[in-house]
């Protein structure tokens, strides 16, 4: 069996999906994380909105592993199953 | 004239509108979490409650995108080119965004409308020549 066949290219495709529309969310989230430092004066308002900011970045990069973990295992089980209707 | 971008654009790009709409759905917990840093109650636990909250928030949005489908179109005109975005909720469509690019001055003035008359308006009362004198 040639080591071409050993590549899963939808899952590669999907990954890349999901990473590439991830990083373009993440970098909207960090421009507006640097447009506040600059552009709004110290105070109460700041500090919420770096807080926010953060907080949405956090929850993003926890999101993404989490996201894409879950679908490489459904597509486990899905490779999983046709494996074993080929097998029969 | 309508011609679909390949298929894996219109799914990076609906793709990408999730996960943005998942960075949305973090907000509201985000803002949870720093009225209680401002009130000074930040401690790792709250932070914890605030971004399970949040995940919450997520995982309905998330499910929600599933029923989202961009379909990015590329539009060839005489006129230019452009560019159509339509998002389509539950197979219909609820957001067009199209953009065109100006083209080439002849083709812009080939398609240019001859100008239409317009005739005067119709005036229900004629006054009469004894009337004017």
């Amino acid at each position: 069996m040639p080591w071409e066949d050993w590549i899963d290219r939808d899952t590669i495709k999907t990954c890349a999906r999901h990473a590439s529309g991830a990083v373009a969310s993440v970098l909207i989230f960090l421009a507006i994380r640097y447009i506040v430092r600059f552009g709004v004066e110290e105070g109460l308002l700041r500090t919420v909105l770096e807080t926010t900011d953060s907080f949405v970045l956090i929850g993003l990069f926890i999101w993404l592993p989490y996201q894409m973990g879950v679908i490489l295992w459904n597509r486990r089980v899905k490779i999983e199953k046709a494996l074993t209707f080929l097998a029969v | 004239m309508r011609r679909p971008l390949p298929f894996w654009l219109s799914e990076t790009a609906g793709t990408f509108l999730r996960y943005l709409a998942v960075g949305i759905s973090f907000i509201p917990a985000g803002l949870l979490y720093s009225v209680a840093v401002l009130a000074g109650w930040d401690h790792w636990l709250v932070g914890l409650v605030c971004l399970g909250l949040g995940f919450a928030t997520a995982s309905v949005v998330w499910k929600k995108g599933e029923h989202w489908e961009v379909r990015i179109m590329r539009q060839e005109q005489r006129t230019g080119q452009g560019a159509t975005v339509l998002l389509w909720v539950r197979e219909r469509p609820w957001v067009q965004v199209s953009a065109t690019s100006p083209g080439q001055p002849e083709a812009r003035e080939a398609v240019t409308p001859a100008p239409v008359y317009k005739p005067p308006p119709i005036r229900l009362y004629q006054p009469t020549i004894a009337e004017h004198q």
